[in-house]
């Protein structure tokens, strides 16, 4: 009932692909923040569909309502499938290191949901956000051993540190990069 | 806070929102009816809350769809004055007493309340609470439950 | 060896060692004695990584005692293994903890930075203004000290502060002021600004000779303090504004930052040691409590005065929390690591909801009783035992442990019944104050002067209970914990169907209802003894304390601004019996709103309030016209003030930000122009004005004109407002203003435009 037709660019994909996982890989979705999040949504239903599914919320940004949506226009099971899929929030980085260290490995896929959110927060130092990070992406690549993970991020924007985004696309090693197409001034017929 | 999921209003507005177009194409008094309809269901948004559906907007059709009823309750009673002080209640929110004389009358056996179309009208031994009978041939918008 | 008995004053870490303790003593004088105070902080994590920092510790030049040891975290079920570090040298610590920090970052640290009230309070039950007994020896030292009373006392004996009050002549922000006011209890001064040596010489003397525990300023923080120190610095006069010898006094820059979802701004501050600085314009929340209620929330949190004055609630709550959990042997979290269990995605729709919030039926209703929980969310808190370490996953615990446990009906989540937590304990006494306050209040006459300092106590406490909820819910609470939050909201919501049940089981019809209230009636109800059995079910029924606020003559509830037919929650007026008028979301309640529509929204809730009938329009409706009229001619004529049209908005984001400005922000652009910079969350001050950019900054060198003032827009208003309110008497905004304009004297001034919308 609700859809967000949202124009992308890149690498040859758009937006309705499926983005298919691939084992032992730590997947990386570079979006802006609706295209990021309705491609997780979309790839959390089709996970659910068959099994268990491990969210974990990084940015304040899961559409619990949007997935029961796509849920039921795949599948008359929709209840059941909603409850496969579990969600814990983190709202500072401490809690997302914390959050992934807890993670206990096992076969269900970890979508991690716009992961850099709260490492663009000003009041924790850069230098330690930095470890943070560091020692997310450690946790992420012990999960990644026995489970699919996925992670989604947004570009830093002018006032943020690149670095961020950079430590993160080092370690990935799928990355689907999906870019807002310049402003043009298309011709209107109304 | 840790507030994540859009809370009910705003699952409401953008369900309205979601309807713009539809709603653009019609006619304009087509137009205001179907605002009515996304005002009813405004009213109960607490309770579609608290129902935490996984997906709300059925909630608000079971929404539009009470009030509707609720109109129906007070065409009703428009038809028995009579019956003005329930109707006051009514208006104040409270279908207690409305719905009491309802299953009374259906207790009673009242086939106002249960419209089988072919047959025949039983003997009034029971007094009619919702008014006399139109003509069967005519269409019956009033008692039509569907 | 002295014994001197008296109230702790203010107490800070020395320069030397241990810390300094200012006492007013019972014999007159005030007091300065030292305290040999170690800290004690606690470092956990890999037994490896320990050693290192182990050995870090020991080359240290600052003197640490190190020591294994096991305390409990409260997210542990297990005490855990730590390591002790003691420092003796008090004022070392905070810079030792920092050097570490930085060399191991990876390791969780426990009582690392707390305040030093709070870790004085924990051990010696001390507070703010505590009234104390103390040994000390010949040099001052403490060698015994025993508190005499406690901060949930009604009437302790009061201190016998001495104030001093210095305010300038006028806003610096708004013109450079020319002269200064001192005022104590026994004298008055105004001294120019234009001579400085005579003035920083006569304020050296005041300082000394009344000798203020209390230093009362205006702009204190911001202007007036700063600038007397560097005047005293240019002139070589000291100015003794600390009473602690060989001190520099505090100071802290401004700064705008993100909190509960808004942007606050905290301006510059200046502390004093040895006496308090209290800047009434910088205070938090000082027009609501004031001095009574700064001293209420430095006793009741353990926070010096200063602190508590500026900082949000928020963090009294914190230190509240933070006192308690010392006492009870658990470890302050320097971080909040903890982090939410996972739950499915149907648990989060149940659970990541509020309070309910209804829509009430537009109009007016007649002997109406609003019914309210007492602190409902606090009262939830501590009688059904919420606290982060009680909230409990049975997958987690042995079959045997169940009985402990309650469950929360629709959440996934249960309650540890058996030891009482953490925020229970915490808030259980400051419940019980305000509990005893408000039946000593009712039973007080009103001509008591004790009103006031219960009322501004009562005050301070509810902002303290109003936050501790959504503080249970903060990311960075140390002790917040989300599960604790929505274990909250979920026993509201049930408690408030219970109530609403509870009624209408009874036969009341319930018009409205808002997360911890209803509005309810019933035919022929209207005493206030007769919703006593209500009452009573509803305790019965949900365990919390309920009170009913008032029974309304009549109450109108609004609808949107925006669409007649949708109403609104939040936005309602009305008169109780007993004559006085409650209103939420009008206008007059509004920053946004010029001073001069909303007195005459106040004038028209006056008439309505005293109207014989409030059916009938004549009985009221002339009066209302008239002060319209009144107000609109006087604005015609230029004889409202331009203080009065002065609309104050926030500054949301920097300027630079703003892509279409708003007013405000055009203002402030204007200020930035001359200088004068604001921050967001700071507030901008204009007026409307014809033609571009349509607003004058207000703080700008020269005043608006009269003239120039945008006339029509004030008159939207004031339309607007009026509107707002009689709108549920029948009266619509278009016949409000055909009415008006009907009898005028001078139809011509009205322009058509105006008529025809």
């Amino acid at each position: 009932m609700n859809t967000n037709a949202h124009p992308a660019i890149g690498y040859g994909r758009n937006i309705d692909d499926p983005l298919q996982l691939s084992p032992r890989q730590l997947h990386l979705v570079l979006a802006p923040h609706r295209a990021q999040r309705q491609m997780m949504t979309v790839l959390t239903a089709r996970l659910a569909l068959t099994g268990r599914v491990r969210l974990v919320d990084a940015g304040n940004c899961f559409d619990g309502y949007g997935l029961a949506r796509q849920l039921r226009q795949q599948t008359s099971y929709w209840q059941a499938a909603l409850e496969r899929v579990s969600v814990a929030r983190a709202f500072t980085c401490y809690q997302v290191e914390t959050l992934l260290t807890e993670s206990v490995s096992d076969f269900s896929p970890v979508l991690v949901l716009n992961l850099l959110d709260t490492f663009y927060d000003e009041n924790v130092r850069l230098p330690e956000r930095l470890r943070l990070l560091d020692v997310s992406l450690a946790e992420l690549r012990r999960l990644c051993r026995v489970a699919s993970v996925a992670v989604s991020a947004s570009f830093p924007t002018r006032d943020q540190p690149g670095e961020l985004l950079e430590v993160l696309t080092g370690v990935a090693g799928q990355v689907w990069s999906f870019e807002e197409p310049r402003p043009a001034e298309p011709l209107r017929l109304f | 806070m840790g507030r994540t999921l859009p809370s009910a209003t705003q699952v409401f507005l953008q369900e309205q929102e979601s309807f713009l177009r539809f709603r653009r194409a019609l006619r304009r008094s087509d137009q205001k009816a179907l605002d009515d309809l996304f005002a009813a269901a405004h009213k109960h948004l607490a309770a579609a809350a608290y129902a935490s559906h996984a997906l709300p907007f059925e909630v608000f059709l079971l929404s539009m769809l009470l009030e509707e009823h609720k109109q129906v309750l007070r065409m009703r009673y428009l038809l028995n004055p009579s019956d003005a002080a329930a109707l006051e209640q009514l208006e104040q929110g409270d279908s207690t007493a409305y719905l009491d004389s309802l299953a009374a009358a259906v207790e009673a056996g009242n086939p106002a309340s249960l419209p089988v179309p072919e047959e025949a009208e039983t003997p009034a031994s029971a007094p009619d609470p919702v008014g006399p009978e139109p003509q069967a041939s005519a269409p019956n918008l009033i008692d039509f439950h569907g | 060896m002295a014994e001197l008995k008296g109230w702790l004053l203010d107490l800070f870490a020395d320069t030397q060692s241990g810390i300094v303790l200012w006492l007013i003593g019972e014999d007159g004088q005030r007091h300065r004695l030292t305290q040999d105070f170690p800290i004690t902080f606690y470092a956990a994590g890999e037994p490896v990584r320990l050693r290192h920092l182990w050995r870090f510790l020991q080359s240290q030049p600052v003197k640490v005692e190190l020591k294994r040891t096991e305390r409990r975290d409260i997210f542990l079920p297990k005490p855990v293994d730590v390591l002790e570090a003691r420092v003796t040298q008090t004022a070392a610590q905070p810079y030792l903890f920092q050097r570490v920090a930085r060399e191991f970052p990876e390791l969780p640290y426990y009582d690392a930075d707390l305040p030093i009230t709070t870790r004085h309070a924990a051990i010696y039950n001390t507070f703010p203004l505590v009234h104390c007994q103390i040994e000390a020896d010949e040099r001052g030292v403490v060698q015994a000290l025993k508190v005499l009373d406690t901060p949930w006392e009604l009437d302790p004996p009061p201190p016998p502060l001495r104030l001093l009050a210095i305010e300038p002549d006028v806003d610096p922000a708004h013109a450079a002021p020319t002269a200064l006011y001192v005022r104590s209890m026994s004298v008055s001064y105004r001294f120019s600004l234009q001579h400085p040596r005579p003035l920083l010489i006569n304020l050296r003397a005041i300082l000394e000779r009344q000798d203020p525990d209390v230093l009362m300023t205006a702009w204190g923080d911001t202007w007036l303090l700063p600038y007397l120190i560097d005047l005293a610095d240019q002139w070589h006069i000291s100015l003794p504004l600390n009473r602690e010898p060989g001190r520099e006094v505090i100071r802290k820059d401004e700064r705008s930052y993100q909190a509960y979802g808004q942007v606050i701004y905290r301006g510059k501050q200046v502390h004093l040691f040895g006496r308090w600085h209290i800047d009434g314009c910088n205070a938090m929340l000082f027009h609501e409590y004031g001095l009574e209620g700064v001293y209420e929330l430095a006793r009741v949190t353990a926070l010096a005065g200063q602190t508590v004055a500026r900082v949000s609630p928020g963090s009294g709550i914190s230190a509240m929390q933070m006192v308690t959990a010392l006492r009870l042997g658990i470890m302050v979290p320097w971080h909040k690591q903890q982090a939410e269990r996972p739950k499915s995605a149907l648990e989060m729709m149940q659970a990541d909801q509020g309070g309910l919030v209804y829509q009430p039926l537009i109009g007016l209703h007649r002997d109406v009783a609003e019914v309210d929980f007492i602190s409902m969310y606090p009262s939830i808190m501590r009688h059904f035992n919420i606290s982060p370490e009680t909230v409990a996953d049975p997958n987690t615990m042995g079959r045997d442990q169940y009985a402990r446990l309650e469950r929360v009906s629709e959440l996934g989540l249960w309650i540890d019944q058996e030891t009482s937590g953490l925020i229970p304990q915490t808030l259980a006494p400051l419940l019980d104050k305000r509990l005893e306050l408000k039946l000593r209040l009712a039973e007080l006459p009103a001509w008591d002067p004790r009103r006031q300092t219960y009322q501004a106590q009562a005050t301070a406490h509810k902002w303290l209970l109003v936050t501790c909820f959504g503080y249970l819910g903060y990311k960075n609470a140390r002790f917040g914990r989300i599960e604790a939050h929505e274990a909250v909201t979920a026993y509201g919501r049930e408690m408030l169907l219970r109530a609403k049940e509870a009624a209408e089981d009874m036969g009341y019809t319930v018009l409205h209802m808002y997360v911890d209230g209803l509005w309810v009636k019933k035919k022929g109800l209207a005493e206030v003894k007769s919703f006593q059995p209500l009452l009573e079910e509803i305790t019965t029924r949900t365990g919390l304390p309920i009170a009913l606020d008032g029974i309304y003559r009549w109450v109108a509830f609004l609808p949107s601004r925006v669409d007649e037919r949708v109403p609104v929650p939040n936005r309602y007026f009305g008169v109780f019996k007993d004559g006085s008028l409650k209103m939420r979301g009008i206008e007059t309640r509004r920053h946004d709103t010029p001073a001069w529509v909303s007195n005459v929204q106040m004038e028209i809730m006056d008439t309505l309030v005293h109207a014989s009938n409030v059916d009938d329009h004549s009985t009221y409706l002339p009066k209302i016209l008239k002060s319209l009229r009144r107000a609109l001619t006087k604005l015609r004529t230029g004889g409202v003030r331009v203080e009065d049209l002065l609309i104050s908005q926030t500054l949301s984001r920097e300027l630079s930000e703003y892509r279409t400005p708003s007013p405000a922000a055009r203002a402030a652009t204007q200020l930035a122009a001359v200088g004068k910079n604001l921050r967001p969350g700071q507030r901008v001050r204009f007026v409307y004005t014809l033609g571009e950019p349509g607003v004058l900054a207000w703080d700008l060198p020269q005043l608006p004109d009269l003239r120039s003032i945008d006339q029509e827009r004030y008159r939207v208003l004031l339309f607007r407002a009026a509107a707002a309110i009689l709108q549920p008497f029948g009266m619509q905004e278009q016949d409000l203003k055909t009415r008006v304009i009907a009898n005028a004297m001078d139809v011509t001034f009205f322009s058509p435009v105006y008529l025809k919308s």
